[in-house]
């Protein structure tokens, strides 16, 4: 596992660096005599804030500018935005429920469901669901009527596209085998992977243009 | 059209237009600067030339390194072409000579010297009423200002504004949405120059049906000087100015001062207590400006006379389907403001999957609006 923490900071060749590892689980190295193929399948984390000021969203307001924000957001590429399953936007934790809030859940037991869901997917014939390939999914993660409504909608009105939709999917299928639900996914599923991974810069403005 | 001495009213010839515009274009000028320059001689060639000899009289106000500024733009440019380019733009320029320079401004003690125009000069004759508001507007203050926009425009009042993001804009979308009235844009930057990038389609819907203006000349960018100006325009030309959403300190709030100084009404849209984004708003409010809660009051102050209430119900749009029963409870849990879904999870007590199916369907009837992790209760 790699953790990128303040993403936007890293150096955009870096970071551009990580689309061949990540979309082909291997780092090719070519030489003029020889080439040399190193395995790299590995998850990648990243973390950021949602604008340069980091008061998006909260109560404490944000004051930037929408062209600062669209600076920001630029200094991660969208192809490299694009290729996150999950982009969960989080809410900075109050101090007091951090010392005083009820524990979260053991190791033990989340790691016990995600071996559980590991285990679904070997018995479809791949690694993991992340792993599920383009031409696979309509078998191994078909969709319901109203699933099918639900990401027409988002793509239309530009929420989702091709590459994001695939990722979709495959979090949904996820979600429904936690869920013990192993055939079509339902509307629910494809809902909660939608929650899981919006769009993460995007000026409110844009949304509403007139025709 | 002829050119007469007489009591120094003049009718301009498009060659004396044309330098009028190159004058608008001098360095260092402000809208002040720009009428006593104007002022120096009916004739702005006669101007033109009096820089170019030399012969601007100094002031305290002027400094000599703006006057030989002047000299060396007036050496290096050609009116001919400044006049080219905005034919090309389609782009009128106006004097306070021209026949057609807008009535409202003429009559302004800060009326532009200057002005370059697109599309219809004779919407002004219709009522018009301001829509302004903050940059950084929340949905509740974007969903005001568009319902505003519409219902006023569908009742033949011409929505003026300054085409920033935000209210503005939101504001405007909304009037061209209605599609009965004009809109007036009046912009910072020159008209050639669309700012915000955002606004892009508003720019070109208000410059195909409704009306561009700009004391800027084309080519200039939107420097951040030129919008207090901007806001004095907006003011002159409207009826009634109403802000929809500005916290304490705001580019809107300088609208409202000049509004208050050439008696023109102000009206302000009550927010809510919790939000930053409405204490300007709301404390125009307690000092006495009229409340827009409803596009009616804004109405009555411009003694426009609603039409009947059924066609009313028509402009108002196909109302949103009721939302299931079960999708009740998870409504009454989103603000007007953005909360983050894990906090929405926290307040209903459902399970992840059933909440985020509600919020979609919720979404879907119009009834939420969501952003990266969040979401709120859509207004309209």
């Amino acid at each position: 596992m790699l953790f990128l923490d303040e993403m936007g900071e890293f150096p955009s060749s870096i970071l551009d660096g990580l689309r061949q590892p990540l979309e082909e689980g291997a780092v090719m190295v070519c030489r003029s005599h020889a080439t040399a193929r190193f395995p790299a399948r590995f998850i990648l984390v990243g973390a950021m804030n949602p604008c340069p000021c980091g008061g998006k969203g909260t109560e404490r307001r944000c004051h930037c500018t929408s062209a600062g924000i669209a600076r920001y957001a630029r200094r991660v590429s969208g192809p490299l935005l694009d290729r996150f399953d999950l982009r969960v936007t989080m809410e900075k934790p109050d101090i007091v429920e951090l010392m005083t809030g009820p524990r979260g859940e053991s190791s033990a037991s989340v790691a016990a469901r995600v071996a559980k869901v590991r285990r679904l997917a070997q018995a479809r014939e791949i690694p993991c669901n992340a792993m599920i390939p383009a031409g696979w999914l309509d078998e191994l993660a078909p969709l319901s009527a109203e699933a099918v409504e639900l990401l027409s909608r988002k793509i239309e009105s530009g929420d989702l596209n091709a590459r994001g939709l695939h990722r979709v999917r495959r979090v949904a299928r996820t979600i429904a085998d936690l869920n013990d639900c192993t055939g079509a996914l339902q509307e629910e599923h494809v809902g909660l992977a939608l929650q899981l991974r919006p769009e993460p810069f995007r000026h409110e403005d844009e949304k509403e243009k007139v025709a | 059209m002829t050119v007469s001495g007489n009591g120094g009213v003049t009718v301009e010839t498009e060659e004396e237009l044309s330098y009028a515009a190159a004058l608008a274009g001098l360095p260092k000028l402000d809208p002040g600067r720009l009428r006593w320059l104007m002022g120096l001689d009916p004739l702005p060639s006669k101007v033109w030339r009096r820089i170019a000899d030399g012969r601007v009289p100094p002031t305290r106000a002027l400094p000599g390194g703006t006057v030989s500024s002047w000299r060396r733009h007036v050496a290096s440019t050609s009116p001919e072409q400044v006049m080219e380019r905005c034919r090309r733009s389609d782009v009128r320029v106006l004097t306070l000579a021209c026949p057609d320079y807008p009535a409202r401004l003429a009559d302004d003690p800060q009326a532009p010297a200057v002005l370059f125009a697109h599309g219809d000069l004779g919407i002004l004759d219709a009522p018009t009423a301001a829509l302004v508001g903050t940059r950084r507007a929340t949905g509740y203050g974007r969903d005001a200002a568009r319902l505003l926009g519409r219902r006023l425009a569908a009742e033949g009042v011409v929505v003026v504004s300054g085409m920033a993001s935000g209210i503005d804009v939101a504001g405007q979308r909304g009037a061209l949405a209605a599609g009965r009235a004009a809109v007036v844009g009046v912009a910072g930057s020159g008209l050639d120059v669309v700012y915000p990038p955002e606004s892009r389609d508003v720019w070109r819907a208000i410059g195909e049906h409704g009306l561009l203006l700009s004391e800027a000349p084309l080519g200039s960018p939107a420097s951040w000087f030129r919008f207090p100006e901007r806001n004095r325009i907006m003011a002159a030309l409207a009826d009634v100015v109403v802000v929809v959403e500005t916290p304490a300190r705001g580019g809107s709030l300088s609208t409202v001062d000049h509004a208050i100084r050439r008696n023109v009404p102000v009206m302000a849209v009550p927010g809510p207590i919790t939000s930053n984004a409405s204490l300007g708003t709301n404390r125009l409010l307690a000092d006495g400006c009229g409340v827009a809660y409803d596009a009616d009051e804004v109405l009555v102050q411009l003694g426009v006379t609603p039409r009947s209430s059924r066609r009313r119900e028509r402009d108002r749009g196909p109302g949103r389907p009721e939302p299931a029963p079960e999708d009740r409870a998870v409504l009454e849990a989103l603000d007007l403001t953005p909360t983050l879904f894990e906090k929405v999870l926290a307040r209903t007590g459902r399970p992840a999957l059933e909440l985020a199916s509600a919020l979609y369907r919720l979404e879907a009837a119009g009834w939420a609006r969501s952003g990266p992790g969040w979401w709120e209760r859509r207004v309209r």
